[in-house]
This record gives structure tokens, sequence and C-alpha cells, in this order.
């Protein structure tokens, strides 16, 4: 079957820097798919490449087994994209910028005002629909932001960063939105650093740094890449010198309260997990020390990120 | 596809130019009380200059109204050098309305007045053969008066070479006048006589009914075309900023990943601008009429291919300028730097004809140098050189073309 969107080993390079590095990945219609990467990983030069801001210097973007073309415009009128900037007029009410943007997808008449209308209703600005956007907070900037670009019902939606600087109440119904465009079978490519979000919204996510691609898989996947840890504080700085707790366990000393770390990787990582809780417990009873607190770190995307793109810090 | 497009895109940027008050201020009123501030501070100076450059428009006088000051003031515009303008006797028989005209000084547009006095035909007839012969000898060799004749020039006529000139040609004028009075005392002149018939008058010609009658308007033959060329040229940095916001906005970005082509997208962004600039020259040609007496030459409908390819060239240039200008400094500043300079070199600011021969040659490179020229040519000519007109207007388009394609070229560039 032919994927909605297919990248095939795409490249980019800026002088001697390679922003992309034979990038390929498939998106299926009506799937999530989250794109993450540290800044300057080649995310948005990807994106780029895919609407057709950008040329590719190698390799090709097809949607629905049609080469996109950049000298074809016409070929990206099932794509929509909500970019990581409000690109908004301010000067023109909510109304006048989505009739506008709608139009540009040649979209008119009664049919452009009824579509205008439902996506005012859709992404919550009816009541203001005739007020100037300067007049709007950055939440419903957003939400017109990410309107604009579901006008003409595309087929798949590139999501840079949506949610950037807004309030948890636009956020939240920025993440129903684009759920529910999901539901109704439009494909999503959704970039974010936000990895909670992608976690909830996406299906499948390609991990990229420098420009390669380091991961690409479902999200439960991905996951089982990461251990599943346990953190107990003791109550002490001192932990008798007899305490074994296993070849699992480690005792770290962080600050003045000692610590004990375990993991597991397993497959069935609940029922190990808890033979070894039970166990280290125990042990810890008998050698009458006390646990301060305990603290469980479960596999996310957001350690897996760091794990697999590092902490150094990024520009 | 991409005109329907395009359309969009002027319909919306029209919308906003509609609410950005600002820029209508710039663009409308602000030329209209800079023409009226420079025009009334400059414009006699300008006016004059210009004047002794095109030649000399001498007032007559009439109050004998004989045949041969009729002659007289015929011979007089049959120069081309020389404007014959008739003044508005009430009462010739008025001794008072006489010595206001011999000893007022004409004013503005016109270089000298020439009274010819009730008894001017009869004093001539009284004059000797030797003295209408000889004119350097004996009475007449101290001037016109003694033909009755008061010559007097502008109030601040500061040129003593066109103050001789026009005496001469009086002069020369009176020769040929007086020839049939000479060919009744000498026989022999009657040849000369015949032969001597007076050219149409310079008055009764159609490029004259085109001039204004109100001298004090006339610097605004001037400054309106040159001002509305300069402000024209304006949009520069206006068209420079609308494009810096929409690339600030983000909404470029967006129009970039719409289904519609680059062309159509820097022509959606450049008409409205046209629309506007058209508009600015509208209102200023109509109002440099209805409140400063411009007039709009002999052939007022030439003006319309003038005003379409002036702006057409403006509005080609604050595009190219537009896709090379990357932040709101360097609109600024580039763009201030353009407008100055061009407007300098071209003679928006200081006329062309003022300008050294090697500086009116660098002049050609700027589109505001063709766009003064036939402006000029169609409303300071009598009788205007279509040809020059077209040319100016085909060099205005070729800049528009010019400029159009390197703004393309830079948009395609960009990404």
């Amino acid at each position: 079957m032919v994927p909605l969107l297919a990248v095939d080993n795409l490249v980019k390079k800026y002088g001697n820097l390679t922003a992309v590095d034979l990038l390929s990945f498939d998106v299926e219609p009506g799937e999530a798919f989250g794109l993450l990467g540290p800044n300057g990983a080649g995310k948005s030069t990807t994106m780029m490449m895919i609407c057709g801001l950008l040329a590719a210097d190698y390799g090709e973007v097809r949607l629905e087994g049609r080469r996109l073309d950049r000298t074809h415009p016409e070929s990206r009128q099932r794509m929509g994209v909500v970019p990581q900037d409000l690109a908004i007029y301010p000067d023109l009410t909510a109304r006048e910028n989505l009739m506008f943007f709608g139009s540009l997808y040649h979209l008119s008449g009664s049919k452009l005002r009824q579509k205008v209308d439902e996506v005012l209703e859709q992404v919550g600005l009816t009541a203001r629909a005739d007020d100037f956007t300067e007049t709007f907070s950055g939440g419903m900037k957003r939400r017109l932001n990410f309107a604009a670009a579901v006008m003409h019902d595309p087929v798949l939606l590139i999501l840079d960063e949506p949610t950037v600087g807004v309030d948890p109440q636009s956020r939240a119904h920025l993440i129903d939105c684009i759920r529910s465009l999901q539901q109704r079978g439009t494909a999503i490519i959704y970039a974010s650093h936000y990895m909670e979000e992608v976690q909830v919204v996406c299906t499948r996510a390609a991990i990229i740094d420098h420009g390669k691609l380091l991961a690409c898989d479902t999200i439960p996947q991905l996951l089982k890449q990461i251990p599943f840890e346990v953190e107990l504080r003791l109550g002490q700085s001192r932990v008798p010198e007899s305490l074994s707790l296993g070849t699992s366990a480690r005792i770290e000393m962080d600050g003045d309260e000692a610590v004990v770390r375990f993991s597991t990787q397993n497959e069935s990582c609940e029922l190990t997990l808890n033979s070894d809780v039970t166990n280290i417990l125990t042990t810890l009873a008998r050698h009458s020390v006390s646990v301060r607190s305990i603290r469980t770190h479960e596999p996310n995307l957001e350690r897996l990120f760091l794990k697999l793109t590092g902490h150094r810090l990024r520009d | 596809m991409i005109s329907t497009d395009a359309f969009k895109i002027t319909l919306k940027d029209l919308r906003l130019l509609s609410r950005d008050r600002r820029a209508l201020v710039i663009l409308v009123a602000m030329p209209m009380v800079i023409i009226a501030i420079v025009g009334s501070s400059t414009g006699r100076l300008r006016a004059n200059r210009e004047q002794s450059r095109q030649g000399l428009t001498i007032e007559v006088a009439d109050f004998d109204q004989s045949e041969t000051a009729l002659r007289l003031a015929g011979f007089l515009a049959s120069y081309d050098s020389v404007k014959v303008r008739r003044a508005e006797i009430t009462n010739r028989s008025d001794t008072t309305v006489l010595k206001k005209f011999q000893v007022e000084r004409p004013t503005d547009e016109i270089d000298m007045r020439l009274v010819i006095q009730p008894s001017f035909e009869t004093r001539i007839r009284e004059l000797s053969t030797t003295l209408l012969t000889s004119p350097d000898e004996s009475t007449r060799k101290d001037g016109l008066a003694t033909v009755n004749l008061t010559l007097i020039s502008n109030e601040t006529a500061t040129d003593p070479m066109m103050e001789g000139l026009g005496k001469s040609l009086v002069k020369l004028s009176l020769q040929n006048a007086i020839l049939p009075i000479l060919a009744e005392k000498v026989p022999s002149f009657r040849g000369a006589a015949r032969d001597s018939a007076v050219p149409v008058a310079w008055e009764q010609s159609a490029a004259a009914k085109a001039l204004p009658t109100d001298s004090g308007n006339r610097v605004y033959q001037f400054f309106i075309p040159s001002y509305t060329v300069l402000f024209v040229f304006f949009l520069v940095n206006i068209m420079g900023r609308s494009f810096l916001g929409e690339r600030d906005m983000g909404t470029l970005r967006r129009l970039r990943i719409a289904p519609i082509a680059p062309v159509a997208i820097l022509m959606g962004k450049t008409l409205p601008f046209f629309v506007l600039s058209l508009a600015q020259t509208i209102i200023l040609m109509i109002s440099g009429r209805l409140l400063f007496g411009m007039s709009w030459g002999p052939q007022p409908l030439l003006l319309i291919p003038i005003m379409l390819c002036t702006s057409a060239a403006a509005t080609a240039l604050g595009l190219m300028f537009s896709t090379l200008a990357k932040t709101e400094s360097q609109v600024s500043s580039f763009g201030n730097l353009i407008l100055l300079s061009s407007a300098g070199i071209s003679g928006c600011l200081v006329p062309r004809a003022w300008m050294p021969p090697m500086s009116q040659k660098i002049s050609l490179f700027t589109p505001h140098a063709w766009a003064l020229d036939a402006y000029s040519e169609l409303l300071t000519k009598e009788l205007p050189n279509v040809s020059t007109i077209g040319q100016s207007c085909g060099m205005l388009l070729l800049f528009s073309i010019l400029f159009f394609v390197v703004g393309l070229y830079r948009f395609r560039a960009d990404g």
C-alpha cells in the first residue's frame, strides 16, 4: 500500500553543514506521527522541504504517491501547515483572516463562509469572530493560527510546535482539535519539544539529531528502549556494611542522603518490579533501615529523547 | 489562475492599507502640504529660472489699437523665444490706467511689459524718413520713448542680458511694423512692406490658450509633477515595510506554503501599491488643478500613460527593494538613501535643466528622470511631442520589467 507521505533519503546541506542527512520515513493516512529532535536537529528543515519551502539537495517527498514539486504549487493543495510562529494578520478580524487563507486554497462563496463558521466553532472563536486579532490573547491567536491551516480539509497536517506559549486551557483545546482531526482521517506530523504532547497525540514518532534518524517506531515500541526505574530514599546517611540488595540495585549518596536505585527493562516489567521492590523492602527492614520516600520513573519519550540525543546543551 | 490568486492577495492588502492611516497620510496628505509650502516659498525663484530658460514672456498693453500697434505685437510674437500676452485694459482713454501700466512692474511669469501709448501710430507718422530709417540717429537713438513705447521689466528680473534681448527684439519688431508707413513716405520700401505680412500672433495659438492665465499658479506646473514623482517613489519605503511586516508576521511563509505561484504572490503584493500610487497621483493632479490652478497641458489624456508607467516603475522598484531588505533598519536606511539620492539625481528636488550636462546624463539612469521628462513635455510645452512622451513611458516600462524580474529572482532564491 502506498503511504500518504513518503520521505525518501532527503539531504539538505548549507555549505559544509549537513542539516538533513539521508532522512527517510513514511506517514500513513490518518496517522499521527511525531517528529522529535533537539534544536538544530533538522526538524524544521525537513518540514520546510516537505511543504515545499525549501528544495532538497537529494531525495524526494511523495504525497499520495505523487512527487511534491516546488515548481508546482498546486501539489500543496492537500497539505496544511501550522507554523511555529504565529502567521495571522493582526489588522484583520478572525473571520477575515480565515476567509483570506481559505480563498488561497480555492474555497469561495457560501462554501467558504460555511467553512469559516465551522472552523471558528471548532477552535472556540465564534464569539470573537469579528474582532481584530491584535486584541486576542496568545492562546486565541494560536487557535486561529491552527484554524487557518485546516480551512481546506487537508489530508496531511504539519504542526510545528503548535502549542508554544499558550495557557493550559488553550493547549488542551488545541490538542483536542488535533485528535479530533486525526480521528476524522487527517494524517498529522507533529513536531514539538513537549514530549508529553507527542506521547498523547501521536501513535508513532521519529527522533532525529544532526539530520539523521535515530529512532522511528510506534510509541510503545520506542518506550521499550527505556527502563522502568525505582528510587528509594532512605532516611539516613549511612547504611550497614552488611546490607546487600542484589545485583540489580545500587546504593548511591545524594548529598547526605542514601538512595537505592534499581531498574528493569524486561518485557514484563510490572512482575519483575513487584518482586524486586518486595525483596528490597524486606531486606531494608531486616537491617532496620527506614525508607523515607519511593519514586518511580516510568519510561517516557523525554527520557528516550535525552538518552538518544544526550544532555549537552543545544543552541 | 495566477491573476485570480494575485487578486485575492491584492484585496487583502488593500483592506490592510485602508486601515493603515499613517501610510495614507504619508502618501497623500504629506505631498499636498509640502507642495504648498515649497511652492509658496521657493516657487517664484524656480519659475523665473525656468522662464529664462524657455524664453521671454512679454505682456503687450495696447492703448493705441492702431494697425501698426497690432503689427508690432504680431512681429514680436513671431520670435521663437518670445511669448506675447495681451494685457486686459478696462478703459483705454483713462490716463490713470495708462500711468499704472507704465509705472507698475510686471510680476511672476511676465518678464516684460510693452506699453503702446495712444498716440503711437500718429507719432510714427510724424517722424521724418531719416529718423524712421536710421533709428540709431538723433532722438530715436535714446530708446523707445521717442515713438511712445514703454518697456518695463519684471520686478524680480536679475538678468541684464534678458532685458537687453527683450529691448532688441522690440526694436526689430518695430522696424518691421512701420514698413507700410515707410513705404508711404519712401516708394523704394513698398516691396518690403508688401512682403512684411504679420505672422500669426502667438496668443492666438492653441498652446497659448492651454497655458494658465494666472501667472502665480505657473510654479505649480513644476512643483506638482516633481513632488508627485518624488512621493510616488516613497512607496519604496512603504512597500518594504509591508513586505517586512508580512515576513515578520510569518504570513509570507504561509502564502508561500499555499498552492499559489511565487509570481502570483509578488503580483498580489505589488498591485495594491500600484493602485495606491495611481490614486495618489490622481489626487495630487486633481488637487493641483483645483487648489493651485495647475494646468494639465494641451493634451490631458496623455497624463494617463504617464501616470500608469510612473506608478508601474515605482511599485516595481518597491518590490525589488522589498525582496532585498531584510530588516527594519535596512528598510529605513537603504530606503531613504534610495529615495533621496534618486530624487536628487533625477531632478525631483533640483530641476535637471539646472544641472551640469554630465549630471543630466546620469539622471537618466533613474526612472524618476524619465517620469519628469514626460510630465515636463506634457505640462510645460505649448505643443507636447507625443513621441518624447512615448519614449519616456517606454523607458519607465523597461525599468518596471527589470525591477520586477530582479524582485522575482530574489524572491525565488530566498527559498
